[in-house]
């Protein structure tokens, strides 16, 4: 039937609804019947306690389920505390970078630039075709390897509804393994060299050379007391080199004194724990790759991994330089208290010796250059001994290294790069 | 997109008009007459030579990647083909392998060369090495402290299989550097060999001899002049998908083991399996075909010298399987290793699945997890395991493997016990093991010799179009358009019961003749040029030109 003015005059709908608003509303008609029976004198029940069933329900114990329930994190959970405590991963960076990471492991640095000594290995050791190698090696992991996974997805800031389309190709983070690459190729090139060498000159001590272990993706645990705050950083070391003997110290006794007088800087109003996260559920621990007892108990050189994808802050700006600088001071006097504390005990404070490390920060293409020397635990308060932290600015090892055209082409080789490298690996070998 | 459809796609895409030139009186008559040659006009013929002609397709196109392209070039949403995970070994899966990759497995006893020269030498060396990787043993078992023991996985516990691939990895890493470093001066081709890690390592190939599957069986029966070949074999796509833990490779292959034509002996043999691959419990998937090495083409180094595999896989095997399965499971995984791993690396010197190796490639591979190590040696002297070359093709492709060994027995008070230094010495030969250069072969016979890959070729926007839609390809990310599929619903309602009489017949399985999945990779309109971008006096074309192969 055609829809008509005629048939539509009659609106059943707002009839309908009125008749449910009616009949929605209705009122039991009273009968008068329950009061005629009481007056008679017959008792009056309710019909569903006549009619229900009262069962005793039996409480039936379920199997466990294949996948179990994860615990709830909240005040019963078994690693519930009630003091906060302050945690410092892999992913977090500081909000004042450089300045803050300086409070909180109260360092300072002495001079710009990295100790004389490191400065002066620079060039010592040479290998052939270091260079080629080296290119070949980046051409590898940045144009040649042939991993492709789906890509993060990629925003502009000024056109957040933009959907661009989703990349496949190598990840930022296997990208950054070239820097673990680089490493193995220096050992693979250094070692002939230096066996040659110590067979003439000292016959049988190849001991030293060879005499160390490599630690890669292993986790690093410092717990300590700041200012009567809890801190805890949990930190992953991507490539660590330990030695039988330890690294000579860049700092003497004088300098160490001497740090007393050199202010820590001031963040006023910010407090120096800042964007750490901070957690009820933990568990205290100190953890060092290598344990006691071990051959090489010494760290030679830590390498650590920064990719843009992992290492954000939480507001969604952009990663400063000044923020990757602090995150390569926390994670080298994690690696360097993390050894001290499993060397001079858990609640060792001034430390009977220093302890140096020399470290690297970098993305696969920024190499950041450091050398941190470890004098005390006792970070309360801003006056006494201080730690002591070298560093470069970040060198770039190249411009860029991509298809360009459908031609794979690597741009702006830095060399300098890899030679730093090669005098950090060869610090204290023979030359 | 919207203006492709498939059902239009038969009519238009299969038109063709030639246009003829008109010849001269001089070319069309000539003294004695010349007939066309007489060619078998049978179905199977005409397959037969649709099939030749594809393959000399593939061995005429100039670069590698145009010809790994043109094996993709058949199907839009790619083949079907048996998924070879690496991990993932079915209960007596050996006759299979050896099958499909046309493996003969011998002991590691017999292998001739390796038991002169490389013997002395490694003997001399063990002295000297042997206390570097105890050393290495000792760090490793005793004074590390690992990530995942500190953790907190209550809810997602470490499996025994991740445990086991931990510890491999860990040892692998310090005895590859240990004997890099020792053994660079004595072998200098250790110096320039590339190290990989965790390498992307694919293979795709066809072979022949399977009973087809039974679906296929049965539609062949429908049809009159396919009646007969119903139960004929068929050939199957197979997709290796490998995940190595370390590899090493160089600019240089490894010398062959044996000639290539003494492979053509019957004693090397090679078990016949002619079962469909899904018996013994492997599956099929749809996608595209892809042969990687662990690096895309125009990398130097691109002969693998050695590879390590993970064995954690084995703590998931039932006990019920027996010893012999154990064992046999091991030499699977090294077979499909070698053969994944060798193939592409032919593919990359122009070689294919249809397409001979004029020269034998050679990979070391090792299955280890820090206690136990196999150590096998291949030789691929063919990739014709295709039709009838299942059973014609005289070259077999070599295989010799040791039983798994023990490198130690226990590590107590700061000393390895019972360290087996037969072990040590296998290793060492496969590190000593230098490649040599190929005297009065010729390296790349299918290859252009000015056009290797893509990136030698002179023309800009070619090149551009070839490199982005190549990787394009080998990401297999999902189509533009996804895959059609016959729904649940439709097969029960349409296909089983004929409930519904009265619907049009739109969807693909109820029209004649469309057949989706059959669509070709360049039937699709080309990308479309915004009327702005279009190149100045020619307004009218709309799309970008496509450089398939």
């Amino acid at each position: 039937m055609r829809l008509t003015t005629v048939l539509c005059k009659q609106h059943i709908g707002r009839m309908f609804k009125y008749h449910w608003r009616i009949q929605s509303k209705r009122i039991p008609v009273d009968t008068k019947a329950e009061s005629e029976i009481q007056a008679r004198g017959i008792p009056v029940y309710e019909p569903n306690d006549i009619i229900e069933e009262h069962r005793q329900l039996v409480q039936v114990t379920t199997a466990k389920p294949l996948v179990p329930k994860p615990i709830p994190r909240d005040l019963t959970h078994p690693l519930y505390h009630e003091r906060i405590c302050h945690m410092y991963r892999d992913h977090n960076v500081l909000l004042k970078g450089l300045d803050q990471g300086k409070i909180l492991t109260k360092t300072v640095e002495i001079k710009t630039g990295l100790p004389v000594e490191i400065e002066n290995l620079l060039g010592v050791h040479c290998l052939p075709d270091q260079d080629i190698l080296v290119q070949r090696c980046i051409l590898k992991s940045h144009v040649f390897d042939a991993m492709q996974v789906k890509l993060p997805k990629i925003r502009d800031p000024q056109r957040p509804a933009w959907n661009f389309p989703r990349g496949y190709g190598i990840t930022d983070k296997r990208r950054t393994i070239t820097c673990v690459a680089l490493p193995y190729l220096i050992y693979n090139l250094l070692s002939p060299k230096l066996i040659q060498l110590c067979e003439f000159a000292c016959g049988n001590s190849t001991d030293a050379v060879l005499g160390r272990a490599v630690v890669q993706d292993e986790t690093v645990f410092v717990p300590f007391e700041k200012d009567g705050d809890l801190i805890q950083l949990e930190l992953t070391v991507n490539f660590m080199l330990n030695s039988a003997a330890p690294l000579p110290l860049y700092a003497d006794a004088d300098e160490v004194q001497g740090t007393q007088d050199i202010p820590l800087p001031d963040l006023y109003p910010i407090k120096h724990t800042i964007t750490l996260e901070k957690e009820n559920i933990y568990q205290i621990r100190n953890v060092f790759p290598v344990l006691k007892g071990s051959k090489f108990p010494y760290i030679h050189t830590a390498i650590f991994h920064c990719n843009e994808t992992e290492v954000k802050n939480i507001y969604e700006t952009p990663v400063t330089e000044e923020q990757v600088q602090g995150r390569t001071l926390l994670k080298s006097f994690a690696v360097a208290a993390a050894h001290a504390q499993q060397r001079f005990g858990v609640n060792v404070k001034d430390l009977p010796e220093p302890i140096t490390v020399q470290c690297v920060q970098t993305d696969g293409r920024l190499f950041h250059f450091a050398v941190f020397q470890l004098n005390t635990l006792d970070l309360d308060g801003t006056e006494g001994k201080k730690n002591i932290f070298w560093m470069l600015p970040r060198i770039p090892l190249f411009t860029s290294c991509m298809y360009v055209k459908g031609r794979p082409l690597l741009e702006g080789y830095n060399s300098e790069v890899f030679s730093r490298l090669l005098a950090f690996c060869s610090n204290g070998l023979p030359s | 997109m919207g203006r492709f459809r498939w059902d239009r796609v038969r009519t238009i895409m299969r038109k063709s008009t030639i246009r003829i030139k008109p010849l001269k009186y001089e070319q069309e008559y000539t003294d004695t007459p010349q007939y066309p040659p007489i060619l078998d006009i049978s179905y199977e013929a005409r397959i037969e030579r649709e099939k030749n002609a594809w393959h000399e397709k593939i061995k005429s196109l100039k670069t590698v990647e145009e010809k790994l392209f043109e094996i993709n070039m058949p199907r839009y949403y790619g083949w079907k083909p048996i998924m070879l995970w690496e991990e993932l070994i079915p209960y007596n899966a050996m006759p299979f392998a050896q099958h499909v990759t046309r493996t003969h497995f011998k002991e590691f006893k017999d292998l001739p060369h390796y038991s002169t020269g490389l013997e002395e030498e490694s003997h001399k060396l063990l002295g000297q090495i042997k206390p570097w990787i105890e050393e290495a043993l000792i760090f490793e078992y005793k004074y590390r402290s690992r990530k995942h023991e500190h953790l907190n996985n209550e809810e997602d516990p470490i499996t025994s299989i991740s445990l086991d691939n931990i510890m491999g990895r860990s040892i692998v890493q310090q005895i590859n550097r240990i004997l890099l470093g020792t053994l660079s001066n004595k072998v200098p081709h250790l110096l320039k060999c590339q190290v990989e890690t965790d390498p992307r390592v694919e293979s795709f190939w066809s072979a022949g001899g399977m009973n087809p599957p039974t679906f296929l069986r049965l539609r062949k029966e429908k049809v009159p002049w396919l009646k007969d070949a119903a139960d004929k074999p068929v050939d199957r796509w197979f997709q290796y998908l490998g995940s190595p833990v370390l590899q090493l490779r160089h600019e240089l292959p490894l010398p062959a083991i044996v000639q290539m034509h003494e492979s053509e002996s019957p004693d090397f043999d090679v078990p016949f399996f002619r079962y469909d691959p899904k018996v013994i419990g492997y599956h099929e998937a749809r996608r595209l075909g892809t042969n990687i090495p662990g690096f895309w083409p125009g990398d130097p180094c691109e002969f693998g010298l050695l590879s390590y595999h993970h064995r954690g896989h084995m703590h998931k095997r039932l006990l019920q399987y027996g010893e012999e399965d154990r064992a046999e499971a091991v030499h699977v995984q090294a077979i499909l290793a070698s053969y994944g791993w060798l193939l592409p690396q032919a593919c990359y010197q122009g070689f294919s699945t249809f397409n001979d190796m004029t020269y034998p490639l050679v990979t070391q591979t090792v299955i280890t997890n820090g206690k136990l190590w196999s150590f096998y040696v291949y030789q691929l002297n063919t990739t014709l395991v295709h039709s009838e070359h299942t059973a014609n093709n005289p070259r077999r492709n070599l295989c010799w493997g040791t039983p798994e060994l023990k490198l130690f027995e226990g590590i107590e008070d700061g000393r390895v016990i019972g360290f087996n230094d037969d072990v040590l010495k296998y290793l060492l030969k496969f590190y000593l093991n230098t490649p040599q250069v190929r005297e009065g072969v010729e390296m790349k016979p299918y290859l252009d010799v000015a056009q290797k890959h893509i990136a030698d070729i002179a023309e800009d926007k070619r090149r551009e179009w070839l490199e982005v839609e190549f990787k394009h390809m080998y990401s297999n990310r999902p189509r533009h358009v996804l895959p059609y599929e016959v729904y649940q619903w439709e097969r029960i309602y349409k296909i089983w019961h004929k409930t519904r009489p009265l619907e049009a017949r739109r969807r693909p399985f109820e029209l004649q003749n469309v057949r989706p999945m059959m669509r070709r990779y360049d039937e699709h309109v080309p990308q479309y040029i915004p009327k702005k971008l279009r190149e100045i006096g020619k307004p009218k074309k709309k799309f970008e030109d496509t450089y398939y192969p």
